[in-house]
């Protein structure tokens, strides 16, 4: 590292910062925050917050003995540790005759309790989840309904868009048909014309026969 | 030269980003003989655009300015709501255009008046993309014309409308390079004259700091945020970060310097100290071990020049792509993307000071490189020139 002992000597630098290296006289911020960041992946994991640790507390953890949850201290229990001592020897036959009732017993019970405290636990939890879940889906199912409506909304003016183009389809083909016929119509009339002009035609040489004759 | 200058807002008193860049730009160009006009709204606050100015003319600094009143004030509330479903949700031209009209500040007499008078000036420079006068008022001139976008990658900028706005400037002066790479990026802008300016920092002359801690009551270590003080530019996340840093070094402070537009926390480790003068705001980035600049969003950050300007390196936001430019172009300061990050990165500049040293030493000249006065005014001349010919 280029100059770092002399830098050393001025400030106090944490172990993880002595080993970023950094070249003073041509300095290069990326390369720093390149190094910074690879300290920052092998850095431990960061403690876990109060809440976390909050939490991990409602739930006690199993003991190890059942004798643990007896007091440690006091006559009683130096007593007890005494007369332990002096039955050890014993104590295989101890196991055998009543210790393992006992023993088995408390255990069970002990973890029977330890258990039910987890599931309790467990079933606020749940609860807990659940009504956050029911809000949640309330919210969701309430923007669906609006999303459905609107959608319902749509359908119906896409039904009267259905049905007036139906009625208009309705009122083009009356058209044309009623187009049709007039057409029709007025080709007959275009002949009944012809006809009349020719008997027109006819009658006026007749007159004009008829004409000549009575003047000669 | 007559150039004629459209900004949302101008004056003594406003302090926002692109309007105080605006009006810097403004004096310089009348300091070396250009007359110049501003056209701008009767509007201080820019948040309601709510009337205080006088309209009419008025001189500030040798600047003609002509200011037109707002016709519709902001109602910030409706406009965020409209805003909100107008960038996630599919929509019509129409309904952008609604969007430009609501943000404001909504002067069709300014408009009108820049369309009569526009044959009295020979180019026009236009200030940050995103108001109303901007966008109608580009598309309205026919003199050439110069955007100054100010733009930072934001919805806003994705909108279909700003395509017509970045179609109708000839030339673009923009505030970094990363800025100039998104928007070019974004719309096609070929066949104009493009350019990375930003603006002059002055380099002052720090000589004694001693007697600004005393007059503030300040001790030193603290470090200095500078700019207004709401959760937008970022400050929620730097007390967060801060004060889990503060568990590794008690000893610390935060000093702020701004608009307070947030409720502070209650802590004697975060020290207020309101609006300063220009020269107390120097002397407070000297004496600072480091400057912070937590905003996401930033085209330039003046607040960072000024504090490389005396020396002090800045360590900021890695999302401001421009911030995080400043400090790899000018090896002048680090950024942080989270609050590991930041500890460590402001952990090594803490008790590094001969790194601290390198990087303040960068940093100006950095400033003198690429934001000293006479730089910027040699690149508008440029454009200027290549705008005549």
């Amino acid at each position: 590292m280029v100059g770092q002992e002399e830098n050393e000597k001025k400030v106090k630098l944490t172990p993880g910062e002595r080993e970023i290296y950094i070249d003073y006289d041509r300095i290069d911020v990326a390369s720093i925050m390149e190094q910074i960041r690879r300290k920052i992946a092998t850095q431990p994991r960061p403690k876990p917050s109060e809440k976390i640790i909050e939490d991990k507390e409602i739930i006690p953890p199993p003991p190890r003995s059942p004798w643990e949850l007896e007091a440690t201290y006091g006559w009683k229990a130096r007593a007890k540790r005494i007369l332990l001592k002096l039955m050890r020897p014993l104590s295989p036959l101890i196991k055998l005759l009543i210790f393992p009732v006992y023993y088995e017993l408390r255990e069970t019970v002990l973890k029977l309790h330890h258990a039910n405290m987890r599931i309790d636990y467990a079933c606020t939890r749940l609860d807990h989840l659940a009504s956050k879940m029911d809000t949640e889906l309330a919210k969701l199912s309430q923007l669906l309904n609006q999303r459905i409506d609107r959608v319902e909304k749509r359908f119906e003016e896409i039904d009267q868009l259905k049905e007036y183009t139906k009625l208009l389809h309705n009122l083009a083909h009356n058209l044309v048909v009623e187009m049709s016929k007039l057409k029709i119509e007025l080709d007959t009339l275009k002949i009944h014309h012809r006809i009349l002009e020719k008997d027109v035609r006819h009658l006026e040489q007749r007159e004009r026969l008829l004409e000549k004759e009575i003047v000669q | 030269m007559k150039i004629a200058f459209v900004v949302q807002r101008y004056g003594q008193e406003v302090m926002g980003g692109s309007e105080l860049h605006c009006r810097l730009v403004a004096e310089r160009l009348f300091k070396v003989g250009h007359e110049v006009t501003v056209y701008t709204t009767t509007a201080r606050d820019y948040i309601t655009w709510k009337n205080e100015y006088v309209p009419g003319e008025s001189i500030l600094n040798g600047v003609v300015i002509k200011r037109f009143p707002v016709e519709k004030e902001r109602d910030i509330e409706s406009f965020n709501e409209y805003s909100d479903w107008l960038f996630f949700n599919p929509h019509n031209e129409a309904d952008e255009i609604l969007w430009i009209e609501k943000q404001g500040p909504f002067v069709p007499s300014l408009l009108e008046a820049i369309e009569k008078e526009q044959d009295s000036y020979d180019i026009f420079i236009f200030f940050t993309y995103l108001y109303y006068p901007t966008h109608y008022g580009l598309q309205l001139i026919k003199k050439k014309k110069i955007l100054v976008p100010t733009a930072h990658d934001e919805p806003a900028l994705y909108l279909t409308i700003m395509k017509r706005v970045f179609a109708s400037a000839n030339a673009f002066l923009f505030n970094t390079q990363a800025e100039k790479e998104m928007l070019t990026r974004l719309f096609n802008l070929q066949g104009t004259y493009q350019d990375v300016v930003g603006i002059g920092i002055e380099i002052p002359v720090i000589k004694d700091v001693s007697s600004f801690l005393h007059r503030f009551g300040l001790s030193r270590p603290y470090i200095l945020y500078a700019g207004r003080i709401e959760p937008g530019k970022g400050c929620q996340e730097l007390f967060d970060y801060f004060f889990e840093f503060l568990k590794e070094e008690s000893s610390l402070r935060l000093v702020l310097i701004g608009h307070l537009l947030m409720p502070l926390p209650n802590d004697p480790r975060i020290i207020y100290l309101g609006f300063v003068s220009p020269e107390d705001k120097n002397l407070a980035m000297a004496a600072a071990e480091i400057t912070v600049h937590p905003s996401h969003y930033e085209s330039l950050c003046m607040a960072a020049l000024e504090s490389l300007a005396v020396k002090t390196p800045i360590l900021v936001q890695e999302a401001a792509e421009p911030l995080r430019r400043h400090c790899l172009e000018g090896q002048c300061g680090l950024y942080y993307a989270n609050s590991n990050e930041f500890a460590w990165a402001l952990s090594l500049l803490l008790r590094d000071e001969r790194l601290k040293a390198r990087l303040g030493e960068n940093g100006r000249r950095y400033v003198e490189e690429n934001y000293s006065w006479p730089v910027v005014l040699k690149k508008y001349h440029q454009a200027f020139e290549f705008l005549r010919q």
